[in-house]
């Protein structure tokens, strides 16, 4: 499958406690990989698309370059899923799985539901 | 800035009733994880037993420290990972604390830290996570 393009755009489903509830950042623990994972799982095609991942969830945004500035790549394995690889759980390396979830919230955009849920209105 | 405790005591034995608001906010947070945490709807996993009264002991005790040191706690935002632990985080521009507590006490918890391009771990003490968190702010 063809690498995707720097300013390509992928959404990450987000449980609500994901989100600080009053300045809508992205937390680090959005991106702390689960052991049974073999990837950080993200959407390729849209919000909305993400948005049917996890019932009641929130989405967030970030752009391939900037996932790839941190020396990680992202795959894709069954279109429109997709996999940030290369990023270690917490238990194989606490330091590491942290520095990069840090690294990536702060690459990462809240997507205002009202985008995804009325199109017509973004 | 002080304020009333908003969650109830008799969950949180000899919890000070007075404490900045911080520390009240982010013990809210934890309440709502541990009793009211809905994962059927929304996938967010119930602290465990352990995992809420570990991270409250510790955080009361930082608390209490830094109050010893002139500050006070900072705003943070709590969230539990899928086998009911608990992590705080405090994230800023250039520097960022995760205090992680498993769900169950076979796993030892820690302290992520960084400020600036520094960062690691050390164990999740009061003292550690007082010291840390006066980066932050």
């Amino acid at each position: 499958m063809e690498p995707l393009a720097c300013n390509q755009i992928v959404f990450r489903a987000l449980r609500p406690s994901w989100v600080d509830r009053q300045t809508m950042d992205v937390l680090p623990i959005a991106f702390v990989r689960r052991p049974i994972e073999s990837g950080l799982s993200v959407n390729v095609a849209s919000a909305e698309s993400c948005s049917k991942t996890l019932r009641k969830c929130g989405v967030g945004s970030l752009h391939v370059g900037r996932i790839r500035d941190l020396g990680l790549d992202v795959v894709v394995d069954s279109h429109p899923h997709a996999e940030i690889a290369g990023v270690p759980t917490d238990i194989e390396n606490p330091a590491e799985a942290n520095r990069l979830a840090f690294s990536l919230a702060r690459r990462t955009r809240f997507v205002p539901p009202d985008l995804y849920t009325n199109p017509a209105a973004s | 800035m002080m304020t009333s405790l908003p969650i109830d005591a008799t969950t949180v034995p000899s919890l000070t009733l007075v404490m900045d608001r911080a520390l009240a906010d982010i013990l809210s947070q934890l309440q709502e994880l541990r009793f009211h945490a809905d994962s059927e709807s929304t996938g967010d996993v119930c602290a465990s037993e352990y995992a809420f009264d570990t991270g409250v002991r510790v955080l009361r005790d930082a608390a209490a420290a830094c109050a010893r040191a002139g500050r006070s706690i900072p705003r943070g935002r709590a969230s539990t990972d899928d086998e009911g632990g608990i992590q705080v985080q405090w994230i800023r521009t250039s520097a960022g604390v995760n205090f992680v507590v498993p769900g169950v006490d076979s796993r030892p918890g820690y302290i992520y830290h960084e400020v600036g391009d520094t960062y690691g771990t050390c164990p999740p003490t009061a003292d550690n996570l007082s010291r840390w968190l006066s980066e932050i702010d």
